[in-house]
């Protein structure tokens, strides 16, 4: 539902105030005392009566979030109750979800997690009885002129929250995105005026050039670079692209973002258009990404309100039309030609390089597509410069990275971290290490095209790889930690179908290749029903494969997709060979995951010889007479566990 | 401007901003190619065609990189022979075994592919997913399983003759060619024009193939086989035969079809005079009446096909007349039945054409008599060199012999037919000697003669002036429509071809590496015109003795009977 | 015939043929598919030939060529959710409906999609009902969820 929120004049007033001190002569009258008192509202630094924030980003939602919204507000109508609930995104702490915070007049803001529907009176009635609850209590956010609450930590230094350093993350989930003047109060879209009445374009390229900014979506290449490029190509029509599609399995980066903060996108995006040329641009989202499409469209009509975007921006002679575009649900059009070609009202095919898009992109014009991580970087840069920038992170990979930190760890969301923190720090420092008392097994890095680590590379900085080659580095961002419950060769397995299935189907090594890629790591993870000689020979034959036609892939694919899909297995052939041999040669699965692979046994000792799992059995291999200890033949076991299911004596266990 | 690049370790100098693979072929070095087409830009699809260049991580495919100044390039080394080999086994993991069972045995370009790689075993899991086989065409046969997705078939259809029948559906390994909404053929837009065929490197598209039939016909003494050829033939098939590209086999074609059993061999051409003749009485009587011009000539069934389904407001434009095919059907069954007194349907009358879309113009509705169809069988180039094989014919010990009355002769005009600008050349010269009862002084038309898309010439005859035009693709032919009705061209007379080149081009031809070799075929057509003495259709001497002995004349009623045609409009998406 | 699929056409400029994945999302969610009325008016209204309208609408997820099922079962394939045994869940909800995940059934009430990551990541295995986003999702919940739904449905077509 997209409601637009009208701001009233005198939010409006002060506001423009505050963006524009500094960039125009005669320079605007400084905020009155009263006009400063009403910015510290918006700014949620004050408040009149109790403010109660709710994150309702669409992880928040899934984990109940919609429904202790509506404990909330329930508890705000009952009598006596003078206090108020702002929707916010998400914080990108998804293992905390729901969230729920709590700002006092004068007091500082509480953090509260894991709150159900049912949570929500328990703590409200402390609070607002100025008592803060043990139960749930995350911590609290100090700021300059607000009391701290005692005997209680401060968020950010939780573990999950120490060592991040939260520049693109600063206002997700304490803002809420669908209130502009709440962006805008605290400090959004001043550095894109400050920049087109400050800089000429190729001032802002040299800019983000000398920060070193690298794009974000897995390519990391040269964002000054890409910029210039389109800048010096000739051409009246450019175009800039914010591509947000993500679609990483376990990939949250762009839909974070984009629910929580999408006037940083549409900020980054502005300013990348300035310095390009451009003066059309538009934000791509998968149409899966519903409440994300609903928050951008929003913002941006908001912005337009507040003639941010438009024609002569604020009088600067910029113009600018943003508009967003719905992919129709492709993961290849993440990738910068084949969203091209999607925008074009085309399937969504890659194209060959050259020409670049830079050169020759949308409808033949000059176009940037950068991912929306990148974009987010850029009004920090320009606020604060590239020194700022580059006093973070590595010498090669300077800023933070967004993190999707999932898988086995306490902790898990969307982490913001500077570039050279090592993986172990992330995982046992913000992630307080593996859930259950787990043993780590492995590390996958950058989603389906990216690769294994294993536990060696523990203390490998996290960089992104210069030499573009997704087979090292974090890729995207998206950080998989695995223990000894998972099978690698089934995250393998799954990684392969997945991009088998996204293929566009154009170039023979990814069509064809990873179509034999996945039949391979099928017959290994995966028993047919009579195995004879001739399924074991073309078992055997496929694993010799395995490294011979990743090569292949890797060196004559058309895009990024077939290049990087050998990666996964490729890293496991090198770094988990045994695990992947005892599934070929044993024919077992040590985690248990490839249930093809399980196989049963009877303890004699315990068997009542009841003959209720010989009943069950849907491959009829449980032989033994009644009351006689029963047996399973393993050669016809299909390892679908029902048996297991069925003994109610514990005879029963997997090898 | 030139500029050196090195390539397996020699200098070869480059073009600047040719691609690499321009550059190798035309120093020689031979890269295979699979989604390549020379008339169109390439899409980098089937990877096949790279190779290796110094400073780059991933091969690098020849198609689509241009070259640049002092690149190193490497196009046998064994990283790439390994590359091409492993792409082309993936290929053929997904592709039938019955190369041995396959029209397109020993003529497949997946077949060369394999066995210049030196595939040797099936290192990958043999899986096809499930597919139908289309036969429902009357031309076409549509075989998914055999395709490999190469788009040469999708490109020629949308980009050169504008039908856009086919195009890639879903993605990924289920990625097919098919037509909107995944119909049979027969369903769809297509035209039946075959040059998806002429550019299918397997057999995924390949025509009808009724050599079987043919063959039974023939050995049946109950029936008396006949057949009638396309001017196009003579020149169509010395390649295949081991001759000299488009070197004139005419005189070779008459005992080769005897030999093989046909009972009478008639010349086409023959029809094609009498139609021309048709053409002017009807165009003589348009212009009288001031309506129903320009002219648009419906010799080719795939146009007349393409015009009923997307074109209809154009229908009453077209001459209502068949193809020299269908007259000739029409002319030889006649005859037969009366000279030989034989039923009808005991002639087994069959065209022998370079194209493929005559198989469907040969099954229409209104190409019948009293149930019997005028021409019962049309057999394609590709048709007829199966049959010279499987009939053991020696074609270089064929005595010379000339076609069969009353039907053996046509003129030089009737023989432009088979080539773009040959209708409207021949439209020209008959007009010129109706109104001027003499033939024109240079009866040579180079305007109709060029590569250009449009073609135009303009004459005087009878005191008028009058112009006619030739196109090669139909997306000439609403912009010249324009222009005329604008009043900014005079032309009264349209020829339009669904083939580039034209019939010599046609969708039934021998098919070869030699894109090119349609234009050698032509030359010898031009060559055959200058030396020949009948020049314009009316002076065809069998034609004028036919008209005697039958006692009719060209516009007359009977004569109108033999060339009826009917065309309505099609709803195909 | 002009008819609501043409009023959504008339509002995109004709000649602008990059705006017909905007005006199909937009016919589709009136129509409930793009059918074979769809292409050709749309092919036509854009210039654009039947045959690439519809190989673009096969080629993405989205679009649908039947109209879509009353209940739509979308299970996340996220790898989260494939470590929360979502495999085993889409075989049960295959075996318990009879289709198989990219199927609908036959009298076009249930229908089974694959769908990248819808976010929950913690909270898998997560199933998209009819739109709505489900955590921790079983086959019991599942079936719970399906029968209110078809409740609904059912109640909605009587008061209408």
């Amino acid at each position: 539902m997209t409601t637009i929120m009208h701001m009233n004049g005198h939010d409006h007033d002060i506001l423009t105030k505050v963006l524009t001190a500094g960039l125009r002569t005669p320079v605007p009258p400084a905020l009155t005392e009263e006009e400063q008192w009403h910015l510290e509202g918006l700014q949620l630094k004050r408040v009149d009566r109790p403010l109660i924030f709710v994150g309702t980003g669409s992880c928040g939602q899934i984990a109940g979030a919609g429904e202790t919204l509506h404990a909330v507000n329930a508890y705000l109508q009952l009598p006596g109750i003078d206090a108020a609930v702002e929707e916010t995104g998400c914080k990108g702490y998804c293992s905390m979800e729901p969230m729920l915070d709590i700002q006092l007049p004068g007091k500082a803001r509480l953090s509260f997690g894991h709150v159900t529907a049912g949570d929500v009176p328990e703590i409200l009635d402390a609070v607002l009885n100025r008592t803060v609850p043990e139960n749930l209590l995350l911590g609290q956010y100090p700021q300059d002129g607000l009391e701290n609450w005692a005997r209680v930590p401060l968020v950010k230094d939780l573990r999950f929250f120490r060592l991040q350093q939260r520049h693109l993350m600063e206002r997700c989930g304490m803002i809420n995105p669908r209130k502009i003047e709440q962006t805008l109060a605290t400090g959004g879209y001043s550095a894109f005026l400050k920049t087109i009445f400050t800089y000429r374009p190729a001032q802002v390229c040299d800019i983000i050039d000398a920060a070193g900014l690298l794009g974000r979506g897995g390519s990391a290449f040269p964002a000054g670079q890409k910029w210039k490029s389109a800048f010096n190509t000739a051409g009246n029509d450019k175009y800039l692209v914010c591509n947000a599609d993500d679609a990483d399995p376990g990939g949250a980066i762009s839909r974070v973002l984009l629910e929580s903060d999408p006037h940083l996108v549409i900020e980054g995006l502005a300013i990348a258009a300035y310095a390009c040329g451009a003066s059309r641009a538009f934000i791509t989202i998968s149409e899966r990404c519903g409440q994300a499409i609903n928050r951008m469209q929003e913002a941006l009509l908001q912005a337009a309100g507040f003639g941010l975007w438009g024609n002569n921006i604020f009088g600067s002679g910029f113009d600018l039309l943003i508009s967003l575009k719905i992919t129709p649900g492709a993961f290849i059009c993440g990738e910068e030609t084949a969203l091209i070609s999607s925008l074009e009202g085309k399937r969504g095919m890659p194209r060959f390089r050259p020409p670049y898009p830079t050169q020759k992109g949308f409808l033949g014009n000059p176009t940037v597509v950068n991912n929306i991580e990148t974009l987010a970087n850029v009004p920090g840069i320009m606020k604060h410069g590239p020194a700022w920038f580059k006093s973070t992170g590595t010498a090669t990979s300077p800023g933070t990275k967004l993190v999707s930190l999932y898988g086995r760890t306490m902790n898990t969301g969307l982490v913001e971290v500077p570039m050279g923190i090592t993986y172990r720090d992330i995982i046992y420092s913000i992630g307080e290490g593996i859930r259950d008392q787990k043993q780590l097994k492995a590390i996958h890095l950058g989603g389906p095209m990216g690769a294994f680590t294993g536990i060696s590379g523990l203390d490998t900085p996290l960089e992104l790889d210069s030499s573009r080659d997704m087979a090292e580095g974090i890729g995207s961002g998206s950080m998989l930690v695995l223990d000894e419950d998972q099978c690698l060769v089934d995250v393998t397995r799954h990684f392969m179908d997945f991009l088998r299935d996204e293929s566009c189907g154009k170039c023979i090594p990814c069509r064809e290749g990873i179509r034999q890629m996945s039949l391979i790591l099928g017959s290994i993870t995966g028993k047919p029903g009579k195995e004879g000689a001739h399924e074991t020979l073309e078992r055997f034959k496929g694993a010799m494969q395995i490294e011979g036609l990743g090569a292949v892939i890797r060196s004559t694919s058309l895009c990024g997709l077939g290049r990087n899909a050998p990666n996964t297995v490729l890293s496991a052939m090198k770094l988990f060979r045994e695990e992947i041999e005892e599934h070929i040669f044993d024919r077992h699965c040590k985690a248990g995951i490839c249930i093809h692979l399980r196989t049963f046994i009877i303890d004699t000792e315990k068997c009542t010889g009841c003959s209720a799992c010989a009943k069950k059995c849907p491959a009829a291999a449980i032989i033994g007479s009644p009351t006689q200890a029963h047996f399973i033949i393993a050669s016809k076991c299909t390892g679908c566990g029902i048996c297991f299911e069925t003994c109610k004596f514990g005879a029963i266990s997997m090898l | 401007m030139m500029i050196n690049i090195e390539v397996n370790h020699k200098q070869i100098q480059a073009r600047h901003g040719e691609t690499i693979l321009s550059a190798l072929r035309r120093n020689g070095i031979d890269v295979p190619t699979l989604c390549h087409l020379e008339e169109l830009t390439p899409t980098g699809a089937c990877r096949i065609c790279a190779v290796e260049i110094e400073g780059r991580q991933e091969l690098v495919t020849s198609c689509s990189q241009p070259v640049e100044e002092w690149m190193k390039i490497q196009t046998h080394s064994p990283r790439v022979l390994e590359a091409r080999k492993t792409l082309i086994e993936l290929i053929l993991a997904n592709h039938p075994g019955d190369c041995l069972y396959c029209q397109k045995n020993g003529n497949c370009e997946l077949q060369r592919l394999a066995w210049s790689l030196n595939i040797r075993e099936r290192r990958f899991h043999q899986n096809t997913l499930p597919s139908r086989i289309d036969q429902s065409s009357p031309a076409l046969v549509f075989e998914p399983a055999k395709c490999i997705l190469c788009g040469r078939c999708v490109r020629i259809c949308g980009e050169v003759i504008g039908v856009t029948a086919l195009e890639f559906i879903y993605r990924g390994q289920h990625t097919a060619v098919a037509t909107t909404g995944n119909k049979a053929l027969n369903l769809s837009c297509c035209i039946t024009c075959g040059q998806c065929i002429q550019v299918c490197p397997t057999a995924a598209l390949r025509e009808k193939d009724q050599t079987t039939e043919i063959q039974q016909v023939l050995h049946n003494k109950a029936v008396f086989p006949v057949i009638h050829y396309s001017p196009a033939l003579p020149v169509s098939i010395a390649e295949t035969l081991g001759f000299k590209p488009g070197r004139d086999m005419q005189k070779h074609l008459h005992a080769i079809l005897r030999n093989m059993g046909f009972r009478k061999v008639f010349d086409t051409s023959f029809a094609i005079d009498f139609l021309v003749n048709e053409q002017i009485e009807l165009f003589l009587k348009r212009l009288k009446a001031k309506s129903g011009l320009p002219l648009i000539s419906s010799c080719c069934p795939a146009w007349v096909k393409h015009a009923e389904q997307s074109l209809p407001d154009l229908l009453p434009l077209l001459a209502p007349l068949r193809s020299p095919q269908q007259i000739m059907g029409r002319l030889v069954k006649k005859y037969l039945s009366d000279q030989f007194r034989l039923q009808p349907h005991q002639v087994i009358s069959c065209s022998l054409t370079p194209c493929t879309a005559k198989k469907f113009e040969a099954q229409r509705e209104e190409m019948m008599e009293n149930g019997t169809a005028d021409v019962d069988y049309v057999i394609t180039t590709r048709e007829l060199i199966r049959l010279i094989n499987l009939n053991g014919i020696d074609v270089r010990r064929q005595e010379e012999d000339v076609p069969d009355p009353p039907f053996a002769s046509g003129s030089a005009a009737a023989r432009l037919y088979s080539s773009t600008g040959g209708v409207a050349e021949a439209f020209a010269r008959a007009l010129y000697y109706k109104l001027e009862g003499k033939e024109m002084s240079s009866p040579k038309i180079n305007k109709l003669r060029s590569s250009k898309e449009t073609k135009v010439f303009s004459f005087t005859a009878g005191g008028r002036e009058f112009g006619v035009a030739a196109i090669q693709s139909f997306n000439s032919l609403l912009p010249l429509l324009e222009e005329i009705k604008s009043g900014k061209k005079h032309i009264q007379f349209i020829e339009v071809m669904a083939c580039p080149g034209g019939c010599v081009n046609g969708g039934g031809q021998a098919l070869n590496d030699d894109r090119e070799a349609w234009s050698q075929r032509m030359k010898t057509i031009y060559e055959l015109d200058e030396r020949d003495p009948v020049r314009v259709s009316a002076k065809n001497p069998g034609l004028l003795a036919y008209y005697k002995s039958t006692q009719t004349e060209p516009g007359s009623r009977e004569a109108a009977s033999l060339c009826q045609a009917v065309f309505r409009e099609r709803k195909v998406l | 015939m002009e008819n609501d699929i043409d009023l959504i056409l008339n509002k995109y400029i004709k000649t602008r043929r990059e705006s017909l994945i905007p005006a199909l999302q937009e016919i589709q969610l009136l129509t409930g598919s793009i059918s074979e009325e769809v292409i050709r008016k749309s092919a036509r209204y854009f210039g654009i030939a039947p045959a690439r309208v519809y190989g673009l609408s096969t080629f993405y997820d989205q679009f649908r060529t039947e109209p879509a099922s009353k209940i739509q079962i979308e299970c996340c394939r996220g790898t989260a959710c494939h470590l929360n045994h979502a495999a085993g869940l889409l075989r049960e909800t295959e075996d318990m409906l009879g289709i198989r995940a990219g199927q609908q059934s036959r009298d076009a009430i249930f229908s089974i999609r694959l769908v990248n990551c819808l976010g929950g990541c913690n909270h898998g295995p997560v199933v998209r009902i009819n739109g709505k986003a489900y955590g921790h999702m079983s086959l019991e919940k599942m079936k719970e969820i399906i029968a209110r739904e078809l409740d609904d449905n059912n109640n909605a077509h009587e008061r209408a």
